[in-house]
């Protein structure tokens, strides 16, 4: 049942009875959580966001708890409140939709920047603070935010320093075709969702975690994230180049993704396949121009052979 | 979308355009003195195109803009008068290309190339200046290459106080070996060689002389060549320098007898003996580039010691090859010498059928009142004595057939030729043997260098004839201005006939007290000549020659090039500038083979990647590709695979497979 690779087969194969044909994304979102990440989802209404949040919270055995952000809502509606208790005569703690194990913050760019923010520091610290009173969050505890494209309208685009704290931004898409068809006529989709089975529990999923830090990374492919790394900085294309918050999240996510495949080390491979997602979101280019395009050329031009 | 690009292929910041043209005037300037000027124009119409670059238009010239630059660049060198072969026109291009390259020099890549180009013409400019004075320019342009080969290259903003230090400090890293080569780096002769000619007009004697065609003398204070006695110098009277001997007379002009066609099947002759008891001077030479292949001495010569240097037999010595470059060679005379047997003297008694017969006749006789051959030569210089025969540089042309004759009764003005070839031509009338001796009398004697120095206007010609079984000197200019022999040229001419005094020597004479920094700057060359242009390798070959024996030069040259090769070689490695191609280790040898047959693998690509794309293009591979794909991948990425005997044999059936 430790055999992550299995595990990871029947995640796939059980999420993809809700989300269908969006493996690649499912399991990057998996080596997000395994690296105790959180998740930026970006993307058009109704493609399927909250469905993948709450398909992994159920596969996953977590609780699961959701905030739908608006432009009125206020960091006491997503951390808690102090309420005073006649009964006791005294405040007492309240504690918000925050306090779960997988919250799905959907929709998080139409809240103002304060409500934002409120999130934003317990994805960080773990925490929250509440009247000067810190109350630890439950572990594990993951965010999958969603968000529409800016350009839409009535939104607070998140700063860059805020979605640094994002491990990955993933985006879904529409379905295929064979997809939608099945959405279509009701034998996948979201009606489903009652019918999955936790592929694990609780306790599993983090002795899971703990094993992402024992995956090897030889010298060769430490070379070439750093020189995936430097050339985001140094080669001119980027105007923001990748912090070293996303340096290292760029090899927490590798060796996850070494995991997953079923290995005890790490190949280019593995890099490659996580670098737009945890890079995307963290650099940007000269102009204004889509960052996927930017991402594929560092990836095209750095030599995932030292010379 | 902007393009990734190499740090090489960066622009560079304006400051170091700045540097690159500054260094650039540095390296043209000097050329302006031996180049057209044409030259010099263009660098000014380049100074144009970079204000505009600092200005912040940073685009390359455009195509048509830069042929038409060279198009207008080769038009006026040519109008300059450059022909189309030669030294000169070979540097000028050199140069303009040089020039020219700031038209598109933004890149750093553009940089380095002006730095190293800028070296190769430190080299060039040698070729025209090789005096302390040109070494020193060329020190300063080395310096400021290396200056701008540091601003192109260097990461950080660059500061002329570093840049200059470092250039120095380079510079003096480099003094050991400079000195070894200079010390032991054998010298060639060249393996090609450029005509020179319009710059290298041959100076010095000519083998042919045609007084009667010459209307004024050029008077250059060039030196000619130089002079170190080993003991005192014979007396100022006896500074006749000889040179050349004019032996063939047609009428008008007099001619060497051995030209310089066919200099290789030139027949050896010897030297006189000195006679037993007569003064001996031992000296050495250090003559000028002349382009020719005279040798000048002391009359009469004895011996000579010289690299390449042979006698021919009308008492001339030559040296193989033209003199390009300066000459050192050692040389003893002798106050009184025994001549060997002449055997060619009726060479040295025939004249033309016709012409000059009222000379002739005057000749013939004179001959028969003097009674003897001997007085038949005084009587000749006691009527030049008496007559108002007059001596000047500025002559009249006597341009017909009789020119001897119309010289000597009725013109009777002349220079040494004149009244050198006039005795020699009645001497023949006579039956004399005789023949013109090309060379130089006088010279200055410099204090400070113990040197003599012959300069160009102290040119002379005088006669030799064979009389009693000898060649002997005679010199009718001695009767027609005695000043001549006595004194120095530069007092003769101001007491007797300023106006002949060339510019350049009155120049030096008036400045007085200017005369001592003269000597001394005359003396700084000599010493640059004898020391370092002539450094004799002699005693630096002398003791590797002791242990291995005769040393073929060009042997010494490719062992020195190996050993500066290695040497160098080293440096670059332990300096971290050069990492020799290392075989690579597995698995990417392996990689290698593949690429090698397939195609090479993309930047971006992993190795299963590469294999994927293979196997796509040659779908009957495909099993075999990601099964070495496979191999590749853990060889190379897990930590814990090692390659022993049975992966590697593994891994050679794997790419074998791929490569059916």
């Amino acid at each position: 049942m430790t055999d992550i690779a299995t595990v990871t087969q029947q995640l796939l194969a059980q999420a993809g009875k809700v989300v269908s044909g969006k493996d690649e994304v499912v399991r990057l979102a998996w080596v997000a959580i395994l690296s105790d990440g959180h998740v930026l989802l970006e993307d058009l209404p109704g493609v399927g966001k909250t469905s993948l949040a709450q398909t992994l919270g159920r596969l996953l055995s977590l609780d699961y708890q959701r905030v739908q952000f608006t432009s009125d809502l206020l960091p006491a509606d997503v951390v808690g409140a102090q309420v005073y208790r006649r009964d006791e005569e005294a405040f007492q703690f309240h504690p918000g939709p925050v306090f779960t194990q997988l919250l799905l913050a959907d929709e998080l760019n139409r809240a103002t920047p304060k409500a934002q923010s409120a999130l934003l520091e317990a994805m960080e610290e773990g925490q929250v603070s509440s009247d000067g009173v810190t109350h630890a969050l439950p572990v594990p505890f993951h965010v999958i935010a969603t968000q529409n494209p800016q350009s839409q309208a009535g939104t607070y685009p998140l700063p860059e320093s805020q979605l640094d704290r994002f491990f990955m931004r993933l985006s879904l898409g529409y379905p295929d075709l064979e997809s939608e068809k099945g959405l279509l006529s009701g034998t996948r989709g979201r009606s489903l969702l009652a019918e999955l089975k936790p592929v694990l529990t609780t306790d599993q999923l983090q002795v899971l975690k703990a094993e992402v830090e024992t995956v090897k990374v030889s010298d060769a492919v430490l070379s070439y994230v750093m020189r995936l790394v430097h050339s985001s900085r140094e080669s001119g294309l980027c105007r923001l180049g990748l912090s070293p918050r996303g340096a290292l999240a760029l090899m927490t996510a590798a060796r996850a993704m070494a995991l997953v495949e079923g290995r005890r080390y790490v190949m280019p491979d593995d890099v490659q396949r996580v670098f737009p997602a945890v890079a995307g979101h963290r650099i940007q280019g000269q102009r204004e121009h889509d960052t996927a395009v930017l991402v594929q050329q560092l990836l095209d031009e750095v030599d995932v052979i030292a010379a | 979308m902007t393009q990734y690009v190499p740090i090489m292929h960066r622009v560079m910041p304006l400051p170091v355009l700045w540097v690159l043209l500054l260094v650039q005037g540095v390296m043209v300037v000097p050329f302006l003195f031996y180049l057209p000027l044409w030259l010099g124009v263009v660098f000014v119409l380049v100074l144009v195109w970079r204000w505009r670059v600092t200005h912040g238009d940073m685009r390359k010239a455009p195509r048509s803009l830069i042929i038409l630059a060279i198009l207008v660049g080769i038009g006026g060198l040519l109008l300059s008068g450059l022909r189309a072969y030669n030294l000169d026109s070979a540097v000028a291009l050199c140069v303009l290309g040089y020039l020219l390259k700031s038209l598109e020099v933004m890149r750093r890549r553009d940089g380095i190339f002006q730095a190293y180009l800028g070296y190769f013409l430190t080299g060039i400019f040698l070729l025209y200046n090789y005096t302390p004075v040109g070494a020193l320019v060329a020190i300063v342009m080395v310096l400021a290459n290396t200056l701008a080969l540091h601003a192109v290259t260097a990461d950080q903003t660059f500061r002329w106080k570093r840049g200059t230090k470092l250039s120095l400090a380079l510079m003096v890293a480099a003094v050991p070996i400079m000195v070894a080569g200079f010390l032991f780096f054998p010298r060639l002769p060249p393996l090609w060689s450029i005509p020179n000619d319009e710059r290298g007009a041959q100076t010095g004697m000519s083998d042919e002389v045609d007084p009667g065609s010459v209307a004024s003398l050029a008077q250059s204070t060039e030196p000619a060549f130089r002079v170190q006695f080993e003991g005192d110098p014979p007396p100022r009277q006896q500074w006749y320098w000889r040179g050349t001997t004019l032996g063939d007379f047609d009428g008008r002009v007099w001619r060497a007898r051995f030209r310089d066609r066919n200099r290789f099947q030139w027949p050896r002759g010897q030297l006189p003996l000195a006679q037993p008891g007569a003064e001996r001077f031992d000296y050495s030479v250090v003559l000028e580039a002349t382009q020719q292949h005279w040798l000048y001495f002391l009359d009469w010569p004895t011996q000579v010691r010289g690299q390449d240097a042979y006698v021919l037999p009308d008492g001339r010595a030559a040296r193989r090859n033209s003199l390009s470059q300066t000459y050192r060679y050692e040389a003893q005379s002798a106050e009184a010498v025994n001549w060997p047997n002449e055997t060619a003297l009726q060479w040295y008694q025939r004249l033309p059928e016709q012409g000059n017969e009222a000379l002739r006749q005057w000749g013939l006789e004179l001959r028969q009142t003097a009674g003897s051959d001997v007085a038949y030569i005084d009587a000749i210089l006691n009527h030049i004595r008496t007559e108002p025969f007059r001596y000047t540089l500025q002559p009249p042309l006597y341009p017909s057939a009789d020119s001897l004759s119309d010289f000597w009764f009725d013109g009777r003005l002349g220079f040494c030729s004149h009244y050198a070839s006039a005795v020699a031509y009645l001497a023949r009338v006579a039956g004399i043997p005789s023949r013109l001796v090309g060379g130089y009398l006088g010279g200055t004697y410099n204090q400070s260098g113990d040197f003599i120095q012959v300069r160009q206007m102290e040119a002379h010609a005088w006669v030799e004839l064979w009389l009693n079984g000898q060649w002997q000197r005679v010199d009718p200019t001695a009767a027609v201005a005695p000043g001549r022999i006595d004194l120095n040229l530069d007092d003769w001419l101001s007491e007797d006939n300023p106006s002949d005094l060339p510019f350049g020597a009155r120049f030096g004479r008036n400045l007085g007290p200017f005369n001592d920094l003269r000597f001394w700057w005359d003396s700084v060359q000599y010493q640059w000549q004898v020391s370092i242009l002539n450094y004799q390798q002699s005693n630096a070959l002398g003791l590797l020659e002791a242990r291995f024996g005769r040393i073929n030069p060009w042997h010494a040259a490719a062992a020195m090039a190996v050993f500066l090769g290695v040497l160098g070689l080293l440096m670059a490695w332990f300096t971290g500038l050069l990492q020799l191609p290392r075989r690579q280790p597995e698995p990417w040898a392996s990689l290698r083979r593949v690429e090698r047959q397939y195609g090479d693998r993309h930047a971006g690509e992993t190795v299963s990647d590469f294999m994927a794309r293979l196997a796509y293009e040659h779908p009957a591979q495909r099993e075999a590709l990601a099964r070495l794909a496979q191999l590749i991948d853990t060889l190379a990425y897990d930590p814990q695979a090692t390659l022993d005997a049975s992966r590697r044999r593994d891994l050679k059936q794997r790419v074998e497979a791929c490569l059916k």
